[in-house]
């Protein structure tokens, strides 16, 4: 360790954060989130569904997506050219957006249109044209993108993790886009029904980053969307969460690659449980922290088995999923495995050293500016305090969480969540004879 | 919407050292940190056909260590102030970037320059390194577009250095030997090659004081011996068909340019937006959403130091719908050089461009890499400064006078990747 290091190391000082929400709602449940920043002449306008793909109804996967879709597709008053020729006339963006846990519309605008794009937004999200042809035309097109997306091994990886990771019935079973077979059963009817279930300012949040005056803000606000009547909103019913009950092994064979696509998976708890924070910061020292990451020293610096390797978290509204990933030439596979448990288990039995520690507090400590310097990671901040009910002090919470971690903590931590049984599934164009023979359950899937 | 420009205030410092070092400035009181930047002037566009890779492997290398910052300490010791750094290398140019709290951005200078002077390269490491970027290429080639762009670039080439990628060819890789990588280092690795980029919230006097204290003393090893690519004519078309265990069939088709300084550039950026920006671009409206002959198309003006290429990339269901796509194309062409391009879709195009030169402006880190790049593709920032300007000016005879110059078929190129 170099001196400078050493002394940084040594001055180590939870620092203030500021990150000044404005928060607000109006009587019908509509939640306004805010940051004003005007060092330039735009805002960053979102509006936030609490309506993700785990919402989609089983067999209708992706039924979320096209929906947040289809909205972006005309209202009663425009076609879907005359929506966006609207707001690029203007010099803005649209775009539509679904993830897991929500559904989102954005406008990217000059801060002059901010009054004329949340009309728009309301327009948007109050009067959709759902009409048949363009359901059919969006419903190609991200059929046609899913098709692009199976020539890549990662996508194959990601899909069938997380079909077999998680118990039937589950809402992070599957990609946000469904499946070319789930979209073929969804009809126009579904959308519908999807809109009128889930669409309702209840169940919306705005979230605005970039300059704007405020009072002027909560008027308009007010003014639009006060009308809009409260409608009660269908809560996520889950039977069964995620539980790896032996180790098992998928290998799902692809002819013509020349590496091994790895990952393990975990048990992850909810986003916001209290297990997080030092979760994180176990996974920073583990696999997080890029190449200075247990992982990326040893795989990547010590071994040169992979250039991408690592470890990660998601953090969802309910309990997700650990991961180690790496890609490595299809001869080193066992080898690559054998490693990454051979850490996982060090990690688990040995724990963290107090030098690990400190330097993860250091890097949060001062990484917090870093992660939100452009509207649009101020908006994401805001977008994940808001989902997973984080509280607006969060930031400084987190800090003073971090700060208050001990080994023992994460060692404790580390124990609990790094379980003996885990899911591992390989894409790759491997032989089942030349893969070491294991004690777990196998699966060999031809592709 | 162009006056709207003048209301937002762009500045940008530049200043150079004795030794060469060239120095960029953007201050942003705004924001809490500074991008530290440092540019090299080497990328595959300097490489010999032997040596295809060497200055994305030294990009990896130089993360190993140096005489005062020994092995990883440089990214553990910016991790350990909160910040991030990585690393990119391009056909012009290797940049080595970190964000990091205003307060501490001197540290990364500190360590830039010894990165500069001091690199220790291990030959052990090397081999390993080696390995790493050997898994980096294997990850590209197993998705589609990596061999279709590569057999692209091929042809688009048969001289000039652009033909290489800039990870460099497998067998390139493996021969590259130790000593290959120090002369490498050695001969760019200069600050009369050297820019450095410091954007964020920094004051001009305090920053140029920090370079010249650890930047100053640095002497140049020796000149960098200019080179001037060329290539042949491309006398007519050209064409490959590669086959593979694809979904879905692919295509590339291009025409060859003009260099980035050429007065062509501005209406081949305009034209690239009325064909290919977005869901209301022609070319979207007409292959995918009216005409379902395409599941994807992308593209645009790839314009590069000496020269460029506009490209189409489609992606369809099968090979027939493909090649109807590519002759529908062909047509809109034609339609552009025919009929009147109205006057509010241009409008619409140069609002969104000027739009879209203040949405850039939102991360520190952007704006530097915007302002290196140009300053090593065209000699000088100014370019990106002027392109409002430029792109408000281009009238509608233009974009119909770049087509007939450029999109004939003795100019074309195409590689066309079908499923086995």
């Amino acid at each position: 360790m170099n001196i400078l290091l050493l002394f940084l190391l040594l001055n180590l000082k939870e620092p203030q954060i500021k990150f000044p929400i404005i928060f607000d709602s109006l009587e019908n449940g509509l939640k306004i989130y805010g940051y004003r920043d005007n060092k330039l002449p735009m805002v960053r306008l979102r509006v936030i569904i609490r309506a993700g793909s785990s919402y989609d109804p089983i067999g209708k996967e992706g039924l979320a997506n096209l929906v947040v879709n289809m909205l972006l597709r005309g209202t009663k008053k425009r076609s879907y050219e005359e929506l966006y020729n609207f707001v690029e006339n203007l010099g803005g963006r649209l775009e539509g957006y679904c993830d897991y846990d929500f559904s989102q519309i954005e406008i990217v605008t000059l801060s002059r249109y901010l009054d004329t794009m949340i009309i728009l937004l309301k327009e948007i999200l109050t009067m959709p044209k759902f009409a048949e042809e363009d359901f059919i035309k969006l419903k190609r097109e991200i059929i046609g993108r899913i098709k692009i997306s199976e020539n890549f091994p990662t996508y194959i990886l990601e899909k069938e993790f997380q079909k077999n990771f998680y118990p039937k019935d589950y809402p992070y079973r599957h990609l946000p886009e469904g499946e070319i077979t789930s979209l073929e059963k969804i009809e126009i009817r579904d959308i519908k029904n999807f809109y009128e279930a889930y669409y309702h300012p209840n169940n919306y949040f705005f979230i605005l980053v970039g300059d704007f005056l405020l009072e002027r803000l909560k008027e308009k606000m007010k003014e639009l969307f006060s009308n809009l009547p409260r409608k009660e909103i269908p809560r996520l019913k889950i039977e069964s969460f995620p539980k790896i009950e032996k180790k098992k092994m998928i290998v799902i064979k692809k002819k013509e690659i020349n590496q091994s696509y790895i990952l393990l998976g975990f048990e992850a708890p909810s986003g916001n449980n209290l297990d997080v924070i030092p979760l994180r910061v176990m996974n920073f020292i583990f696999g997080g922290g890029a190449l200075n990451s247990r992982l990326g020293k040893l795989i990547r610096e010590k071994e040169g088995l992979a250039y991408d390797v690592g470890s990660y978290f998601t953090r969802r509204y309910f309990p997700s999923h650990f991961i180690c990933e790496m890609q490595t030439e299809i001869k080193n596979t066992d080898y690559a495995i054998d490693l990454i448990i051979e850490e996982l288990k060090k990690l688990k039995e040995k724990g963290i050293n107090k030098d690990e520690l400190i330097q993860a507090k250091r890097f949060y400590f001062g990484n917090i500016p870093i992660s939100i310097d452009s509207y649009s990671d101020k908006a994401n901040i805001i977008r994940e305090i808001a989902i997973l009910e984080l509280g607006l002090d969060y930031l400084s919470r987190l800090l003073t969480e971090i700060n208050k971690l001990t080994c023992e903590k994460i060692n404790e931590i580390a124990k609990r969540y790094i379980k003996d049984n885990f899911l591992l599934i390989i894409v790759s164009n491997i032989e089942k004879e030349n893969l070491k023979i294991r004690d777990w359950e196998t699966e060999f899937i031809e592709k | 919407m162009y006056f709207l420009l003048f209301l937002f205030n762009f500045f940008v410092y530049k200043d150079s050292l004795d030794n060469g070092l060239k120095i960029l400035i953007y201050p942003d009181t705004n924001s809490e940190i500074v991008s530290c930047q440092i540019w090299y002037k080497v990328g595959s566009y300097y490489e010999p056909e032997n040596l295809t890779g060497i200055s994305h492997l030294l990009e990896h290398m130089a993360f190993k260590g140096s005489k005062n910052f020994p092995k990883n300490s440089y990214s553990e010791t910016i991790r350990a102030l909160g910040g991030i750094d990585n690393a990119f290398t391009s056909e012009l140019y290797t940049c080595y970037w970190a964000d990091i709290g205003k307060d501490y951005y001197e540290i990364v200078l500190k360590m830039e320059a010894d990165r500069m002077v001091n690199l220790v390269l291990d030959e052990k490491e090397f081999e390993t390194e080696k390995k790493v970027v050997m898994e980096e290429r294997r990850l590209r080639e197993n998705t589609p577009y990596s061999p279709l762009w590569e057999s692209f670039g091929l042809i688009s080439y048969f001289l000039h250095p652009y033909r290489q990628p800039v990870i460099g060819w497998m067998p390139v890789l493996e021969n590259l030997t130790y000593e290959d990588l120090v002369n490498w280092y050695k001969n760019y690795y200069q600050p009369n090659n050297a820019l450095i980029v410091l954007c964020g919230n920094v004051k001009i006097n305090e920053a140029i004081k920090k370079i010249k204290k650890y930047f100053g003393k640095i002497k140049p090893r020796g000149n960098i011996k200019e080179i001037k690519p060329f290539d042949l004519p491309i006398a007519g078309e050209r064409k490959i068909i590669l086959k593979r265990e694809v979904k879905t069939p692919m295509m590339i088709f291009g025409y060859k340019t003009c260099s980035i300084k050429d007065k062509d550039f501005y209406p081949l950026e305009v034209l690239e937006k009325i064909l290919l920006w977005g869901k209301t671009s022609r070319l979207y409206q007409k292959l995918i959403s009216q005409k379902n002959l395409l599941i994807s198309i992308s593209g645009g003006s790839d314009i590069q130091k000496d020269t460029g290429i506009f490209y189409f990339f489609l992606v369809a269901e099968d090979t027939n719908k493909l090649f109807l796509a590519e002759k529908e194309i062909e047509k809109e062409l034609e339609n552009l050089i025919s009929e009147k391009i109205k006057e509010e879709e241009l409008r619409k195009i140069k609002n969104r461009l000027l739009a879209e030169y203040i949405f850039q402006k939102e991360r520190v880190r952007s704006i530097g890499f915007i302002l290196g790049s140009y300053e090593i593709a065209t000699g000088s920032y100014k370019f990106y400064e002027e392109y409002p300007k430029k792109i408000e000016e281009v009238k509608e005879e233009e974009i119909k006078e770049v087509i007939k110059k450029y999109f004939h078929k003795d100019n074309k190129i195409t590689a066309i990747l079908l499923p086995k």
